[in-house]
């Protein structure tokens, strides 16, 4: 069978150098015949139609080891988040324990690595784990949850207000010819009442081909606020898969948005399940390709309770020979009357030659509700242009304001004004690099 | 000042200018009237370089030099300036940081320091009260959600603010109620000098009580068919353009 890794060995699902609870080997021999059973992605998938994965399926990759960095290493990518940030650095999916904040003091705030996890919040970990079954995972999801070597784990406690941004930041570090993948895995359990906001950032160093493979997962327990910006500006050579699941409760306020500059070839799968009512939650995103770039958006939310809200404003700028696709996917069920459901999806082509697919896929089974969406793909608007032009802003200037405004839309967003500013400054730079 | 010559301008293959002769001199006004689809809107794009009509024949000059090759920023910074007949909707950009760019840009290539934020509010303020704009716009978004007299307030705030040396105001007074009209009348009054030029086109003659034109021309069919002083306008105010349709038609 082919595999984007070579081959897997049973070490890789149960000797992490740490006793692994049985449930959890079963779990993971579970996710990889899961995996096995999908295989990788084919024309005839539904969910792999658009994405242009020839590359993707290129290299035969093993696994990435534990390396070490250096403060001086990370010292750029600490930069994206304000520097009262809370950090942990994850470098090839592995919790660097002497670069981490662990002893960050920060009451109502418990970050543990995997074998810590096991320790210590063995229940977290199988809650967290056991929210989607197996059975459901997309190929790279499942693989990740059968051979991830180490996981961050987190746990807002009860009522607390961690009101310093947790920068979740990852490396990918590749410096070898061969290509390498890695699984990064992080869960979170913000419990009842509490507010917490995260950076996810996925950088990378090193000249050799990385995939990164991440899974991120949520559990909003009630009336919990979380708000999580993903931003992912790996090397051109990398490839970045990445699959978020987020369960909400009663009451509970969750508020991504995901920001994608980098990697060659980029997927983003994000899906809230709505478990309750009057829940808020917002999947927000901008992807800003060039050359030959490919990314690939996907959101899926389950409106499963009457009286909830979810937002949705994607935002594509592809330039050159780029390639987009974004599909989102709302579910009202037939519980869920008075669902208000919002989703907008935009892009522009700044070039001949860069193509985005676009699908909204409303599922409603309620009759008592508003779903609204739209979806838009143009060239740059020539009106504004000359408006500006005409009034003696150079048109570099010009279409750099008007790409920046398009983009703002979903930056604006962003309660932290440093990663806010952050983010935008590093949109001038992508637009620019040409 | 600006000199068209025998312009020709096409889009996509259809005609529309079809060999346009006009002279302003500095300080001069001159009022260009027609009926709808003449081609006045046509003719301001042009001059101001929009790219999608085809210069196919003739020639504008500005100062003595030819400008058809050059971009419609390079126009705005040796003095042209074009007001709208629909003024853009830019959402996300502001109104204060689009026009201090554009000012910005201008000063960088006169060989003038830029302003920064604090002398740029400073410059504009006094700008701003006389053309009668509430200073809250500078913070919204271009023209996002202006009303359509705020959107040709707001054309003629940012003539004041870059001062050209020729404004062409495609129908700036259409839309306007009379408290407006006067006021952008005004604006356009206190720009005026012995170096200032304005094009006035413009449907109504009401606008020419306010702001006197030296000269008056009617344009038809993409060209100019009859020039004359500001009695011109009263007389097709009075009679419409069918007298001079018909007398072309008898030259024929
Ligand atoms: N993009 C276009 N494609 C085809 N024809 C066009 C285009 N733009 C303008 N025209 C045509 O050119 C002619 C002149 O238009 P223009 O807007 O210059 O007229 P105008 O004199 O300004 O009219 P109005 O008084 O209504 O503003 C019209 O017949 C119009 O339909
Ligand atoms: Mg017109």
């Amino acid at each position: 069978m082919q595999t984007v890794e070579k081959r897997i060995e049973s070490s890789e699902i149960t000797n992490l150098g740490v006793n692994l609870p049985n449930w959890m080997i079963n779990r993971r021999e579970d996710a990889l015949t899961r995996a096995n059973e999908i295989g990788l992605p084919s024309h005839q998938d539904e969910e792999w139609r658009f994405t242009p994965f020839r590359n993707l399926l290129k290299h035969n990759c093993s696994q990435s080891k534990k390396v070490s960095l250096n403060q001086k290493d990370i010292e750029p990518f600490l930069s994206l988040c304000s520097r009262d940030a809370i950090v942990f650095v994850i470098i090839n999916g592995f919790l660097d324990e002497s670069l981490s904040m662990l002893d960050h003091g920060i009451e109502g705030l418990n970050v543990f690595n995997l074998q810590r996890a096991i320790k210590e919040s063995e229940e977290n970990v199988n809650r967290v784990d056991s929210l989607i079954s197996n059975s459901k995972l997309p190929y790279f999801a499942a693989l990740n949850k059968a051979v991830h070597q180490d996981a961050v784990l987190i746990n807002i406690k009860r009522n607390a207000r961690i009101n310093r941004p947790i920068h979740l930041l990852n490396i990918s570090v590749n410096t070898s010819q061969e290509a390498l993948i890695h699984h990064p895995k992080v869960q979170v359990v913000a419990e009842e009442g509490s507010e917490s906001f995260f950076l996810e950032s996925f950088n990378s160093i090193g000249d050799g081909i990385s995939y990164t493979n991440g899974v991120t997962e949520f559990l909003l327990e009630k009336n919990s606020r979380v708000e999580h910006v993903k931003l992912q500006d790996e090397s051109e050579e990398n490839y970045h898969l990445y699959w978020s699941n987020i369960h909400q409760q009663n009451d509970s306020n969750y508020k991504g948005c995901s920001i994608t500059y980098g990697a060659q070839f980029s997927r983003n799968d994000v899906s809230s399940f709505l478990d309750g009512e009057n829940i808020e939650c917002t999947l927000d995103g901008a992807y800003v390709i060039n050359g030959d770039q490919v990314s690939s958006n996907h959101t899926r939310l389950d409106h499963a309770k009457p009286n909830c809200y979810s937002f949705q404003v994607y935002k594509g700028i592809l330039d050159d020979k780029s390639n987009g696709v974004f599909n989102g996917k709302i579910f009202v069920h037939e519980d869920a009357q008075k669902t208000d459901a919002k989703q907008s999806n935009q892009a522009i082509l700044m070039s001949d030659t860069a193509t985005v697919h676009t699908k909204p896929q409303l599922e409603i089974f309620a009759d008592d509700v508003k779903c609204t969406h739209g979806c838009t793909v143009g060239e740059m608007n020539k009106d504004p242009m000359f408006y500006l032009r005409s009034r003696g802003v150079s048109e570099d200037d010009a279409k750099a304001l008007l790409v920046y405004a398009f983009a703002n839309e979903v930056i604006e967003n962003i309660s932290n004004d440093y990663i806010k500013n952050k983010i935008e400054e590093m949109l001038f730079k992508k637009l620019k690099r040409k | 000042m600006l000199e068209i010559k025998n312009l020709h301008a096409k889009i996509e293959d259809k005609p529309i200018l079809k060999g346009i002769n006009l002279t302003v001199k500095p300080g001069e006004i001159h009022a260009i009237m027609g009926p709808n689809g003449s081609g006045k809107s046509t003719l301001s794009q042009v001059i101001a370089g929009r790219d999608s009509y085809e210069v196919t024949e003739g020639d504008i000059l500005f100062n003595g030099e030819s400008i058809l090759e050059m971009e419609p920023e390079e126009r705005a910074w040796v003095g042209l300036f074009m007001a709208f007949q629909y003024p853009v909707e830019i959402p996300g950009v502001s109104n204060a940081y689009f026009l201090r760019t554009a000012l910005n840009a201008k000063r960088k290539n006169l060989g003038l320091p830029e302003l920064d934020a604090m002398e740029f509010m400073k410059y504009i303020k006094e700008k701003m009260t006389s053309i009668g704009l509430d200073p809250s716009m500078l913070s919204r978004a271009v023209n996002e959600g202006f009303s359509g007299g705020e959107k040709k307030r707001n054309e003629i705030f940012q003539m004041a603010v870059l001062e050209p040396k020729i404004g062409i105001l495609d129908e700036t007074d259409s839309g306007l109620d009379i408290d407006a009209l006067k006021i952008v009348s005004e604006g356009v009054n206190m720009l005026k000098n012995s170096e200032r030029s304005f094009v006035l086109v413009t449907h109504y003659q009401r606008i020419l009580n306010y702001i006197t034109p030296d000269y008056v021309h009617v344009l038809m069919n993409g060209k100019i068919v009859k020039s004359g002083g500001k009695e011109l306008a009263l007389q097709l105010e009075q009679e419409g353009y069918a007298p001079i349709e018909k007398a072309l038609m008898a030259t024929v």
